[in-house]
């Protein structure tokens, strides 16, 4: 595995410790950052060679990038997502109803859509993680 | 310090991964089918996005669509029967597609090992 894709899979890992925590312990600042603690202490445990290149800040900045290009697939897709169905349940509201069966079923076949692309987008070989070595990337 | 600045960072991030899990406050079967169905959808259209970057394999992102469309399977049976008047597969399908959104977001952060040529 190349260091970079190590690296953002280490960050991934870092983000799940983070959101099984924020679960678990709630959203007060003070829990958010024992979760953090601890998301990172356990990272640390696991993958020891591949964090002591956090140190580096050419590599922080990196990670930093990779995290943030993450997460923030995570709120564009889950915004889109919810965004979408709470139009839907407020404009079933309106004419004082439930979402129906054509709703769901249309939401199951978008489901089905992005689904479908995956599995093309599977069976095409992508670049299997050889991103080269890393640009210089200014410490945020 | 650098480790501080990591964990200071994330803090900025953080109500994005907060949109993460199941929304409690959505009340009737059909509307948790319907966010089932969307949260799906979007680790799908991630898990595309994260394979078009070359972040996870073709394996893993394969994995990936085996297990969504399970779940999917699972939300749009709870569907059709819902809409006979039935919601007793609500449940399970709901918890269905919880444990397949958590599975694909583990598989994506497994460490791979590079494909041999």
């Amino acid at each position: 595995m190349t260091p970079v894709i190590e690296k953002m899979a280490l960050a991934l890992q870092i983000i799940l410790k983070i959101i099984a925590g924020l679960k678990e312990k709630g959203t007060k600042p003070s829990s958010i950052l024992a979760v953090i603690e601890d998301a990172i202490v356990g990272a640390k445990e696991i993958h020891g060679d591949a964090f002591a290149a956090f140190t580096e800040d050419e590599k922080v900045g990196r990670i930093l990038a990779g995290l943030k290009g993450v997460v923030l697939w995570f709120e564009t897709e889950h915004k889109v997502a919810r965004a979408k169905l709470y139009k839907l349940i407020e404009a079933r509201a309106k004419e004082d109803r439930d979402l129906d069966a054509a709703d769901l079923e249309k939401l199951v076949g978008d489901a089905q859509g992005a689904i479908d692309k995956l599995k093309t987008g599977a069976t095409i070989p992508a670049d299997e993680g050889d991103l080269g070595e890393p640009e210089p990337t200014p410490v945020p | 310090m650098k480790i501080l600045a990591l964990a200071f960072l994330s803090l900025l991030f953080l109500p994005g991964c907060a949109l993460l899990g199941f929304d409690r406050n959505l009340e009737t079967p059909a509307q948790k089918l319907g966010l089932a169905a969307v949260e799906i959808e979007a680790i799908a259209t991630l898990a595309t996005n994260l394979h078009g970057e070359g972040v996870i394999t073709s394996a893993q992102a394969l994995a990936a669509a085996d297990i969504l469309q399970s779940a999917l399977d699972g939300v749009k049976a709870a569907s059709e029967r819902l809409a006979s008047g039935d919601a007793s597969a609500t449940a399970s399908a709901l918890d269905g597609a919880t444990r397949a959104v958590d599975l694909v977001l583990r598989i994506i952060a497994t460490k791979q090992e590079r494909p041999q040529s």
